[in-house]
């Protein structure tokens, strides 16, 4: 019975030691991240948040800090409701309001087979003619507004991604470097700057400005049937295909490779440094060694909760425009279907092109996002193996 | 009962002009000016409604209304210069029908300037944007 006794009160010693063990290091690496946290620089990130005073993040917290550290507690939760709740208020903020214009696209397209239908035996050819250009003029007129206001859209996109580029890498790199990735910090910077410097020039000064001169183009080939540039649109499009997959195959390639490189390289380092502190220092030399992973693993918490910040925000810098390109590409593939039956094949030719074109500013938009979900995504994972 | 009311001037203007072919056959291409003009003031009164319809949906677009009037005005002169031109060469003066459409092509041409300008604006505006 008191073997019982004693057994009972031992183990239960045992439990509130370990209990007591397992709150401690808690405490350490709560105690650590806070202070990391008070020594990290998130002033451009809190400005930032500053001047996006709409942005989904401030939902997490009022300051950078404040954010980062609700997420370090993985308090991000799949609530459904608040990520439909956005996606609604877009569709219908905007995508319902390209609606009014179709109908009138749609409408004009009537009156235009009116017209045609009535060539011949009632209007004359020539006057039939110039009541087209009127009606197509009018049409481009419509559907151009449109898409200045679009593209205008996904122009600033792409600047803001660039700016997120430029506030997020450096915190990432300081706290790779924290955990011990010397040589990860050395690639992706670079590439950081490759990203958006290169990849996002790319696309902003070359994808974006070669599609406008393409959709110009088929403008102008469907106003006057006896101007064509099919084979120059043909061209800048294989070159804008070649242009996008080599950026994205380049830079995917040379990332990958290169950080599993030296996140094999920085493992090494790690566990290198460790032993060496564990052995040559002398009595403390083990708690030396664990202090460091204390230090290691609050760092990692920290660059983990900065990424998903970054991640956060590309996704909802980017879903506006995309979802606005993409409906936009579907409204003018329905309107050209209706059109099409009447007998306006020309209005549907001018329709389904344009819609064809809209397809490489999402691409332009999914690449610059792409290669920068990457880099943080390695980044996030850099490191993680070796502590 | 526009539909109705419009198919019934057509065989009002047929039989009318039928009968007058064998009494007073100089008389017929007058009947059927008259005809085609009042079919297509029926057709143009029908017109006005669907102006208002496409203007409703263009204010959200940014686009000025008096444009969404000019491609009605660009139809309805076209029609117009069309029509009239044609009864006057039934009525046997073709070189006043040919003046009168050459004279409608030119109005044509005025009127859709500010549509063209319009298109030229915004496209520039567009490639601006980049």
């Amino acid at each position: 019975m008191l073997l019982i006794v004693i057994l009972v009160a031992f183990c239960g010693i045992t439990a509130a030691a370990e209990n007591e063990e397992e709150k401690d290091g808690k405490d350490e690496i709560y105690d650590n991240i806070t202070t990391l946290l008070e020594g990290l620089d998130l002033s451009e990130l809190q400005k930032y948040l500053d001047e996006n005073g709409d942005s989904y993040l401030l939902n997490f917290g009022s300051t950078a800090k404040d954010i980062v550290e609700y997420l370090i507690e993985g308090n991000l939760t799949t609530d459904y409701n608040g990520y439909l709740n956005e996606l609604f208020s877009i569709i219908f903020k905007n995508v319902i309001a390209l609606i009014p214009a179709f109908a009138a696209v749609t409408a004009l397209g009537l009156l235009s087979a009116v017209m045609t239908a009535a060539e011949g035996s009632i209007i004359g050819k020539s006057t039939s003619k110039i009541v087209h250009l009127a009606c197509y003029s009018l049409i481009i007129l419509i559907v151009a507004s449109m898409l200045v206001k679009i593209v205008g859209g996904c122009t600033e996109c792409i600047l803001n991604i660039k700016r997120q580029i430029e506030i997020i890498t450096p915190i990432l790199a300081t706290l790779t470097v924290l955990t011990g990735g010397t040589s990860s910090a050395a690639i992706y910077q670079p590439s950081a700057i490759f990203l958006s410097g290169g990849a996002v020039e790319i696309v902003s000064n070359f994808i974006f400005p070669a599609t406008i001169g393409v959709v110009v183009m088929n403008f102008m080939s469907h106003l006057n049937s006896q101007m064509s540039f099919s084979g120059v649109t043909a061209l800048i499009k294989s070159i804008m295909k070649w242009a996008i997959g080599i950026t994205v195959t380049v830079f995917s390639i040379f990332i990958t490779s290169q950080s599993s490189a030296s996140s094999l390289f920085d493992g090494i380092i790690f566990k290198a440094t460790k032993y060496f502190v564990s052995n040559s220092v002398p009595i403390v030399g083990n708690f030396l060694s664990s202090g460091f992973d204390m230090l290691s693993s609050a760092g990692l918490l920290i660059k983990s909760s900065v990424g998903v910040c970054g991640i956060i925000l590309l996704l909802f810098e980017i879903i506006q425009p995309i979802i606005l390109l993409v409906s936009f590409s579907i409204i003018l593939k329905i309107v050209g279907a209706i059109v099409q039956p009447i007998g306006e094949n020309s209005l549907f030719g001018l329709l389904s092109d344009l819609s064809k074109d809209i397809e490489y500013f999402i691409a332009g938009l999914l690449t610059v996002a792409f290669m920068y979900a990457l880099v943080i995504m390695l980044i996030i994972n850099s490191a993680n193996s070796f502590v | 009962m526009y539909v109705f009311r419009l198919c019934c001037i057509a065989i009002i203007t047929a039989v009318s002009a039928f009968i007058l072919k064998s009494h007073k056959s100089e008389l017929v291409p007058l009947c059927l000016t008259a005809g085609g003009i009042i079919i297509f003031l029926y057709v143009f009164d029908y017109l006005t409604q669907s102006v208002e319809f496409i203007k409703k949906f263009t204010q959200g677009t940014g686009i000025d209304n008096e444009i969404i009037r000019t491609i009605f005005k660009i139809m309805g002169i076209g029609f117009m210069v069309e029509l009239t031109a044609s009864s006057v060469k039934e009525l046997g003066f073709d070189g006043v029908a040919d003046k009168l459409v050459l004279c409608g092509k030119i109005i044509l041409f005025v009127v859709s300037i500010p549509i063209l300008s319009s298109t030229y604006n915004i496209i520039v505006s567009l490639i601006n944007l980049v």
